[in-house]
């Protein structure tokens, strides 16, 4: 009986859906940029092989253009510096950008050449790790991850399940969430581990996302305060050990962690989204649970010196660790309405 | 030779074109998002043309689950559905009982992670097994088990009429 109550549910929720209005116009005119992108990408990537070299690089940041903190009340929107995809683009705190997404195409920081390459139409989808020598991409054809290596443009598909989430740890792991538990992968040796987690451990809102935690040394999955519920919250967060799975223990911080770089490098502040409004971040205080401060943004992280870099719309916010904001910058037109990834 | 693919896909679109909308409206509950889902799905589609003409559909339907259940590629394309205000539970059973349970059920789906929610719509839409609903999601038949156990746990949740039925069920 559940099965025919199902099957009518599905089916009367699909016969919900309209007739669709020049389905074949549109999607006709987006095909044709798909094949001039990938013509295009054929060519760019053409020359990526030829400016391929052996010499691995290391982004630099340069204390000195850092600028320095300045009073709250005092702080006005700098004008956007031009996005020039030849040239290193670097956001306030000196974080380089690494990657540059938008419905049509993925752009990422080249390793040789210090501009932005972009990656053949197929990908979806690219997360960088945070020192810019790797990429866990995401192809519409196919659901699992590649590890692109973007000093050597080596490029292959590790036999981990399915992922729905990837997440590089600071010294270049990367921990893929997949539906039973989690995989972690070095991507330097190849080594992977695969983890199937305990069932009643995964007691997620929505979706289970694990994140690694402070100082990058376990890994963590937030727990729904109770099942079912319209308006259930993350109750705390479950430790996990990252080799065995193994439940360490719950830490009763009440947040979402952000995701990428969510814990200040020392370890002591976590930014984490208190309730189900994603736009919503709040800098934690892990020994108290403490909320040190509240802001609004689409996205948020730690940089290296434990400042904060944020975005809202149009401009890009560094905030100390006190949630005080150091600086704002416009996000240059160039870069407008698109994905940005930051390095660290 | 372009006009004539052209007009072979524009074709395609027109015989096929609802009836994937359809499917994605299923995943999506949303007649807008349904159709970019589709149309995303559709372009890709015309874009290797010339290696899927012959049989163009399971490549497109493919896509469009592959580009639902993936999180990380939507980054940035805000949350899922979040669930809407369910409504209460009926006093009286019989049609009415059995018009506000399929309404609670229908809120209830829409609430559903989008893997759990690709599965019950490849199962219970497209009367896909369990061998042939884990080709298409890219995953191993335990999984669409385990996907299919854990969705149908949440809808309980929400909809607890559903174990009034089940224990109907039971006793048949």
């Amino acid at each position: 009986m559940i099965d025919d109550l199902l099957r009518t549910a599905v089916r009367d929720l699909a016969d919900e859906s309209g007739t669709p209005h020049d389905l074949a116009a549109a999607a006709l005119a987006r095909g044709h940029r798909i094949r001039r992108n990938r013509r295009a990408a054929t060519a760019a990537a053409a020359l990526a092989v030829v400016l391929a070299a052996t010499v691995p690089f290391v982004i630099r940041r340069t204390p000195a253009d850092e600028p320095r903190p300045l009073p709250a009340a005092t702080v006005t929107t700098a004008p956007a510096r031009e996005f020039d995809e030849r040239e290193t683009f670097t956001g306030p705190g000196g974080a380089h950008l690494l990657a540059v997404i938008d419905r049509a195409t993925v752009r990422v920081l080249d390793a040789k050449n210090g501009g932005y390459r972009q990656l053949p139409t197929a990908v979806a989808n690219a997360e960088p790790s945070p020192d810019g020598r790797y990429a866990a991409v995401h192809r519409y054809d196919d659901t699992n991850v590649r590890i692109l290596d973007l000093t050597t443009g080596d490029y292959w598909r590790p036999p981990v399940p399915v992922p729905s989430f990837a997440m590089w740890s600071e010294d270049g792991r990367l921990l893929l969430t997949h539906d039973d538990g989690y995989s972690i992968l070095e991507p330097g040796t190849r080594r992977r581990s695969t983890v199937t987690v305990d069932p009643q451990q995964m007691r997620c809102i929505d979706f289970c996302r694990f994140t690694w935690s402070a100082l990058d040394t376990r890994v963590v999955l937030p727990q729904a305060s109770a099942r079912g519920e319209e308006d259930a919250r993350v109750g705390g967060l479950a430790v996990f050990e990252p080799d065995s799975g193994e439940l360490l223990r719950n830490v009763p911080i009440k947040g979402d962690p952000v995701g990428q770089s969510s814990w200040s490098p020392d370890g002591r502040r976590v930014l984490v989204h208190p309730g189900v409004s994603r736009d919503q971040v709040s800098i934690v205080e892990v020994e108290t649970r403490r909320e040190v401060a509240h802001f609004t943004a689409s996205w948020s992280r730690y940089l290296a010196d434990g400042t904060v870099l944020a975005q809202l719309g149009r401009v890009l916010t560094r905030y100390d660790a006190n949630g005080v904001v150091l600086e704002k910058v416009a996000v240059p037109a160039g870069l407008l309405g698109r994905g940005l990834t930051f390095g660290s | 030779m372009t006009q004539s693919i052209e007009a072979e896909f524009t074709a395609f679109v027109v015989a096929r074109g609802p009836a994937l909308v359809r499917v994605a409206y299923a995943l999506t509950g949303d007649q807008q998002t349904a159709e970019d889902l589709v149309q995303a799905a559709l372009a890709k589609a015309f874009a290797r043309w010339s290696r899927i003409e012959n049989d163009p559909e399971p490549y497109v339907r493919r896509i469009i689950y592959n580009d639902r259940v993936s999180f990380w590629r939507r980054r940035g394309r805000g949350r899922e559905l979040l669930m809407a205000e369910l409504p209460e539970a009926g006093a009286h059973r019989g049609h009415d009982h059995d018009s506000t349970l399929r309404l609670a059920l229908r809120q209830a789906l829409l609430s559903l992670p989008p893997r759990q929610r690709a599965v019950l719509v490849l199962r219970y839409l497209e009367d896909r097994s369990v061998e042939e609903t884990a080709a298409v999601l890219g995953c191993r038949p335990g999984t669409v088990a385990s996907q299919s156990a854990r969705a149908l746990a949440k809808l309980r949740d929400l909809v607890p009429e559903l174990n009034d039925a089940t224990a109907v069920e039971v006793l048949r």
